[in-house]
């Protein structure tokens, strides 16, 4: 994650004034956070920047709310991870396959075997770990999934995520507990290999 | 130190290719613009605002409260103004007919509210009017009558072809005599008048009367 929260309060000070070039920096500065999330809770790179495109059209729209308080990491990873639930919640209700997709939405494992790998049994064993945890993340409730998300990959605070999900730093603590306690019941003793 | 929890170790694993990100920029740029709303839109979301629309309203009302004043008091100043043509005629012989002394008020009622005279004042200027309005009415009368004998002459002229003119000469003179008397008159009125008021009150009486007390009648040629 970007923690530069300075460089962020000046440039939406600047968008607000109508330097729109602003925007230009915050989207270079948070593509790339973003859509790795949005990419780990769909599994699906389409809709993944598809969403965070969006969030971005609505930080521009908002920016007048903006002032020097705010958050804007827990500002964007919030309208990110609320779009990412809806967009969830309708691709279960509208089942279609995207070519970077398995069934269950994870990235297809054929896309992270490596051929060159020096063994290919320990290589295949590793992708078929992995995809099992992406199908463990995938069945995590929102505020688990959310959780773990920002925790562990996008390195944000439990307060900050407590500011995401509208719950206490004990409440993370709590859901980041419970997530993990999922994903070991769902992947079984099988991982460490 | 404690071994590293697997899951975490297996989470650390899960490194799938981020998706492309170039191009996001002008696809942002290119949504805004498409949903960016047109003048009319805009000016309907601005009113969509419960502040700014009863600001809007309250701007109009203020503004129609405004232009209600101004108006009123562009008529009031019309109305005083033509209240003071007409009281120029009742000082002035030599624009019309002095009013009998049961009129005055309504002659000077206008002076009262726009000079805003106290009490005290306007009755003291009123009394000034009636007293000098008899004279005054007397000089106008006798005016009309020289005007008429003047204008009996002028008419014998033209029809019988001739005129005695020591007696034309001696209207004229008569005439002279009361146009000068009136005007004297009247700057007698209005100065005793102004000495009642405030200077800004006085002020704004002598641009009222100015025309009248400042053009003394002229000598008719011999």
């Amino acid at each position: 994650m970007p923690a530069d929260p300075d460089t962020d309060r000046a440039d939406l000070d600047a968008l607000r004034r109508g330097d729109e070039t602003a925007l230009n920096r915050l989207i270079a500065r948070w593509e790339r956070p973003l859509i790795s999330f949005a990419f780990r809770y769909l599994g699906n790179s389409a809709d993944a920047r598809d969403l965070v495109a969006e969030t971005f059209v609505r930080l521009y729209r908002n920016r007048e709310r903006f002032d020097a308080e705010s958050n804007l990491a827990a500002w964007l990873f919030t309208a990110l991870a609320n779009l990412c639930r809806n967009r969830y919640r309708w691709n279960r209700r509208h089942p279609t396959v995207a070519l970077d997709s398995t069934e269950n939405g994870a990235p297809a494992v054929s896309a992270q075997l490596h051929s060159e790998a020096p063994d290919p049994r320990a290589e295949l064993q590793r992708v078929e770990m992995i995809e099992a945890l992406e199908k463990a993340v995938a069945a995590l409730p929102h505020d688990f999934r959310t959780t773990l998300l920002l925790c562990h990959y996008e390195r944000l605070s439990h307060r900050e995520i407590g500011a995401v999900l509208g719950c206490s730093e004990r409440g993370i603590e709590t859901r980041l507990r419970r997530a993990r306690q999922q994903l070991r019941a769902d992947l079984g003793h099988n991982w460490g290999t | 130190m404690s071994p590293q929890d697997p899951l975490d170790d297996l989470l650390d694993r899960w490194n799938p290719a981020c998706p492309d990100t170039s191009g996001l920029q002008r696809e942002v740029w290119q949504r805004i613009a498409a949903t960016r709303p047109g003048a009319l839109a805009q000016l309907v979301a601005w009113f969509r605002r419960p502040a700014l629309s009863l600001s809007f309203v309250a701007a109009c009302v203020l503004g129609v409260l405004a232009f209600v004043e101004w108006h009123e008091a562009r008529f009031q100043r019309q109305m005083n103004a033509e209240f003071a043509r007409q009281y120029l005629r009742v000082i002035d012989p030599m624009l019309g007919a002095p009013t009998g002394s049961d009129s005055m008020d309504r002659e000077l009622v206008w002076m009262r509210d726009e000079l805003r005279l106290s009490p005290v004042q306007y009755a003291r200027i009123k009394k000034l009017h009636e007293a000098l309005n008899a004279e005054l009415a007397a000089l106008q009368k006798e005016r009309l009558s020289v005007r008429q004998e003047t204008a009996a002459l002028e008419e014998e002229r033209r029809t019988e072809g001739q005129v005695d003119f020591l007696v034309f000469a001696g209207l004229i003179k008569t005439r002279q005599n009361l146009d000068l008397q009136s005007f004297n008159s009247m700057q007698r009125l209005v100065s005793a008048t102004a000495t009642i008021m405030t200077p800004k009150q006085r002020q704004r009486y002598l641009d009222y009367v100015q025309a009248a007390i400042s053009t003394p009648p002229q000598p008719i040629a011999d």
